[in-house]
């Protein structure tokens, strides 16, 4: 899949700008970035789901569809045929995302009647095998969801994105908000029923402790643009964009007793982004180029890339 | 216990503790009047010319007094009062002297709350529908005249609309009739007189219904539901189900206009309750027999038993709606109101 996004709402503000990026079956990708820097409505782009005042350019193309591109097709046909069957998503703060007046059965049921075209009975009792086999009591689904703790409303919605084995899952912040017991437990679930359907896992979060845990890849994003892409493992050992450094930098570690050096300032406004490359004003090792000049996409070892100058050949 | 049962008996405490306050302010209120009501009326039938000699006045007083439950101890008034109050039976009349008055509101009360209750059930239904169907339509053609004519017809006066509709249904093409509705004991023993009583009822009642519900359902009721659904949209329950691509008409149906019934609801009972006082304006323009003139005139003569039957009337008739919604309505509307006390 190859995507490449410009946004441009009413004060046309360029959430998302140039990216492209591939998401490879059986794999865990994670976006990071601080908040605002387009993260979400990247992963929405992706997922086909433009509201206004939200437009995108650019192609989502989707191979299991035959290349079929999602930007240029009906939302009718995404809601019968790509939303939830090929793709599902988990909002953020998924805690409060169920409708309070319906039931949790309900939920799966609406969904289950929908796609597998069955009588309510039937997908009531789908359902309750399904609840069950994610480890939840099937007296959930009698439930409506303020009668739940927010952990389990929690995995309710985890387990309402696997429900119709989609091949790729979008998690938007999906464990902002939870304590670090249960971030753990959710991710796990996520991670190993993504390992089970061999689908790609797409995780959007600033928590970059997340994506050390879970993903084999990351795309770093910085006021719209995807800044350093890197497997996990060399991104954390040797992080070459300045602002992943710095996003690397500001976690702790065991035994290391230094003072963490965090960035200051914070993300440019987008609706009237700094001229040359956006990071500068935030960049330790900013240049006369840097200034001036929007640098280029480098490729420095087998899938990581990093656009900066300061990797440039020139 | 269960939580119905909890609910039930403590909206009912409720309802009895407003009940109560409602009754009071209304007794201590009557109290606190300078002025005398035997004394107003004595010196109206003075006035009228009839000769009384002191005696007979004095007599006259007393059975008045009697009457209206203003002789005895404090505590004997009181009580008396509060029987008079629950009983809806304050003494004879003054308009239609001596039928009880009770008895000329009653004859007055089913054009009233058939009028209103139907129009006010009506217009908050459609009015509802309609909101939240146009914010979610697809053609804007539509919805924008849907808008547009809400946006101009709210703001009319609503006499002046009601004089163009009678001006225009009564008068260019006479389908209704301009004279006052006469108000017939409604007495049905055969199919004939059934009929008879509806077209009455119809030829009555079409216009000033008509206007109330288009001034309250594309006015009022429309513009609120739509203000509301258009904000219940942007709900994260409402866009997590069009992430999943649950089908618009399920979204329209079971988020949002669920959602927006809570408050509709509430507005609906406060509206509910109010048609028994009836509606003045209307009865007026469309010289439709009911409660509001009835008041009207009551209120002008000095007719106090009819006021206070009315009065009496509209209180309970506001808590017991208020009641009626908060204990079954809400519990029905809103599971969390169902399971959280």
């Amino acid at each position: 899949m190859f995507g490449e996004y410009v946004i441009s709402p009413q004060v046309s503000i360029k959430a998302v700008n140039n990216v492209s990026i591939e998401l490879k079956k059986n794999e865990v990708i994670g976006i990071a970035g601080e908040s605002g820097c387009g993260k979400s409505t990247l992963i929405k782009i992706l997922y086909g789901f433009l509201q206004p005042p939200l437009t995108a350019s650019g192609k989502v193309l989707l191979n299991t569809k035959g290349g079929l591109d999602l930007l240029s097709v009906s939302e009718d046909y995404k809601r019968e045929n790509i939303w939830w069957k090929i793709m599902s998503y988990i909002p953020q703060n998924s805690m409060n995302v169920l409708n309070p007046f319906m039931k949790i059965g309900d939920h799966f049921v609406e969904l289950l009647r929908k796609h597998l075209k069955i009588e309510k009975d039937e997908a009531y009792r789908v359902a309750e095998e399904y609840v069950m086999s994610m480890g939840m009591r099937k007296d959930v689904l009698k439930a409506f969801p303020h009668q739940l703790s927010g952990g389990m409303r929690q995995r309710v919605v985890v387990s309402l994105a696997l429900l119709l084995k989609p091949s790729i899952i979008f998690a938007d912040e999906p464990t902002t908000a939870v304590d670090v017991v249960l971030q753990k437990v959710l991710l796990q679930l996520l991670t190993d029923k993504q390992k089970e359907l061999g689908a790609t896992l797409v995780v959007v979060t600033h928590d970059m402790g997340v994506h050390a845990m879970i993903t084999q890849k990351v795309a770093v994003m910085y006021a719209g643009r995807v800044v350093e892409e890197a497997p996990t493992e060399p991104l954390f050992e040797d992080p070459k964009h300045p602002y992943t450094q710095a996003l690397i930098n500001s976690l702790p570690r065991l035994g290391d007793d230094r003072p963490r050096i965090g960035l200051s300032g914070s993300p440019p406004d987008l609706r009237n982004p700094p001229p040359g490359c956006e990071f500068h004003p935030r960049c330790p090792y900013a240049m006369d180029i840097c200034r001036r000049e929007k640098p280029l996409r480098v490729k420095i070892d087998k899938d990581r890339y990093v656009v900066c100058w300061l990797y440039a050949k020139r | 216990m269960h939580p119905f049962v909890k609910h039930f008996i403590n909206r009912t405490i409720v309802l009895v503790v407003t009940l109560f306050i409602a009754f009071n302010i209304s007794y201590f209120l009557l109290r606190a009047i300078p002025t005398s009501a035997v004394d107003t009326m004595l010196n109206a039938i003075a006035q009228m010319g009839q000769r009384l000699d002191p005696e007979e006045f004095m007599r006259m007083r007393q059975t008045l007094l009697e009457l209206f439950g203003l002789t005895g101890s404090p505590l004997d008034q009181y009580l008396s009062y509060l029987r008079r109050f629950f009983t809806l039976d304050f003494g004879a009349s003054f308009i239609v002297f001596p039928r009880p008055a009770r008895e000329v509101v009653l004859r007055y009360l089913p054009w009233t709350v058939g009028l209103l209750l139907f129009t006010t059930v009506i217009s908050w239904s459609l009015g509802n529908i309609l909101g939240v169907t146009v914010s979610f339509a697809k053609n804007r053609y539509i919805s924008r005249f849907l808008e547009n004519l809400a946006i101009v017809l709210y703001p009319i006066p609503y006499y002046v609309f009601s004089l163009a509709l009678i001006y225009i249904f009564a008068f260019l093409i006479p389908i209704f009739t301009l004279s006052p509705a006469t108000m017939p004991a409604i007495r049905i023993s055969t199919l004939h007189d059934l009929l008879n009583v509806v077209i009455h009822l119809m030829k009555a009642a079409s216009l000033p219904a008509i206007s109330i519900i288009v001034i309250s359902a594309f006015g009022w009721w429309f513009i609120s539901s739509r203000n509301l659904s258009l904000v219940a949209m942007t709900e994260d329950y409402v866009i997590y189900a069009r992430l999943r691509g649950i089908d618009v008409g399920r979204i329209r149906r079971d988020y949002v206009l669920r959602g927006i019934m809570v408050p509709q609801v509430t507005a609906l009972a406060l509206a509910l309750g109010a048609i028994f006082s009836g509606a003045l304006v209307t009865e007026y323009i469309f010289a439709y027999p009911g409660l509001g003139s009835l008041l009207y005139q009551a209120i002008i003569i000095g007719d106090y038993p009819i006021a206070l039957t009315i009065l009496s009337l509209s209180m309970i008739g506001v808590t017991l709606a208020t009641w009626f919604l908060d204990t079954f309505v809400y519990y029905l509307v809103d599971p969390r109101i169902r399971y959280a006390r």
